[in-house]
């Protein structure tokens, strides 16, 4: 089959017009029906804000728990523990640093 | 008055939509909800189905005139045809597919009822020929062959090369050869 016989097959798909007064309904449609205004900055940063969900404070507060309670048993025991005396040197040379040792 | 609009192309016509003119819109609707409608047919294949999707194209239109750019320095048609082409295929996505519908008209009023069973016959498999085809190609066909688009003009409705548009249409006439020579062995066969 080439292009010259299949041409008048497809011409024969069905088609049925439009129904009557069918430009005149939608122009009725359009008069009672306003427009929109363009919309400006305000309405942008409404539409962000609106999509945009703030934490509540109740969530945030228990979240923050569990995380650093997970946090909290992943680290491994003997970083947690701090040497104090290690530490209360380490604060000492940093206090006496530019003075003399009495 | 109408005179006055109908002398004023699409793109001044869309400037004067946004300023509100309902004359403006009128002839706009006027002038090309035909050929719409008849694109939205193609795809549904029901004539209040496909009313409605020209309709609330236009309502859309209507409510929002910003939405048409005139500096993107498309046409109108092709804009417009383009949302038409997608709120189609969204209905389609949505609905189930209805078989053609019995109160088509066939042309000859003197036609006998075998002839006319005939040409109905011959209407369904044409329909099942192209609904088989993939919906790039349905809508290469429906811009091309049944709206009489240009090759360019379709390319730019579906964003694609005037190339992929042609091979889109080859390949959617092969099917079409194919699918409808495979139903006549079938009716010779049976």
């Amino acid at each position: 089959m080439n292009d010259d016989k299949l041409d008048p097959i497809l011409r024969k798909r069905a088609f049925e017009a439009p129904s009557e007064g069918f430009a005149a309904r939608i122009i009725s449609a359009a008069a009672s029906t306003p427009q929109l205004a363009p919309p400006g900055i305000m309405d942008w940063l409404e539409r962000m804000f609106s999509e945009l969900q703030l934490p509540r404070p109740a969530y945030s507060f228990a979240s923050i728990l569990i995380v650093g309670a997970l946090l909290g048993m992943n680290l491994p025991m003997e970083e947690a523990i701090v040497n104090d005396d290690d530490g209360s040197l380490a604060i000492q040379s940093f206090l006496y640093l530019d003075e003399e040792i009495l | 008055m109408v005179a006055a609009w109908q002398d004023k192309d699409d793109e001044t016509l869309l400037e004067h939509i946004q300023k509100g003119s309902h004359h403006a819109f009128a002839m706009l609707v006027e002038r090309h909800s035909g050929k719409f409608y008849g694109l939205a047919y193609r795809y549904m294949a029901q004539r209040e189905a496909a009313e409605d999707i020209v309709q609330a194209a236009f309502l859309k239109l209507w409510e929002r005139p910003h939405l048409w750019k005139a500096e993107s320095g498309a046409r109108f048609t092709t804009w417009f045809y383009r949302l038409i082409v997608n709120a189609c295929l969204d209905a389609k996505k949505k609905k189930v597919p209805l078989p053609l519908s019995e109160d088509i008209e066939i042309g000859d009023d003197a036609c006998s009822q075998e002839e006319a069973l005939a040409i109905r016959q011959q209407q369904q498999q044409v329909e099942a020929a192209i609904q088989a085809l993939s919906e790039r190609q349905k809508t290469a066909l429906n811009l091309c062959f049944y709206e009489g688009l240009s090759n360019k003009e379709a390319a730019q409705i579906l964003q694609l090369s005037v190339k992929a548009v042609e091979s889109l249409l080859t390949r959617a006439k092969v099917g079409l050869k194919q699918k409808l020579m495979q139903t006549d062995e079938r009716k010779r066969a049976g």
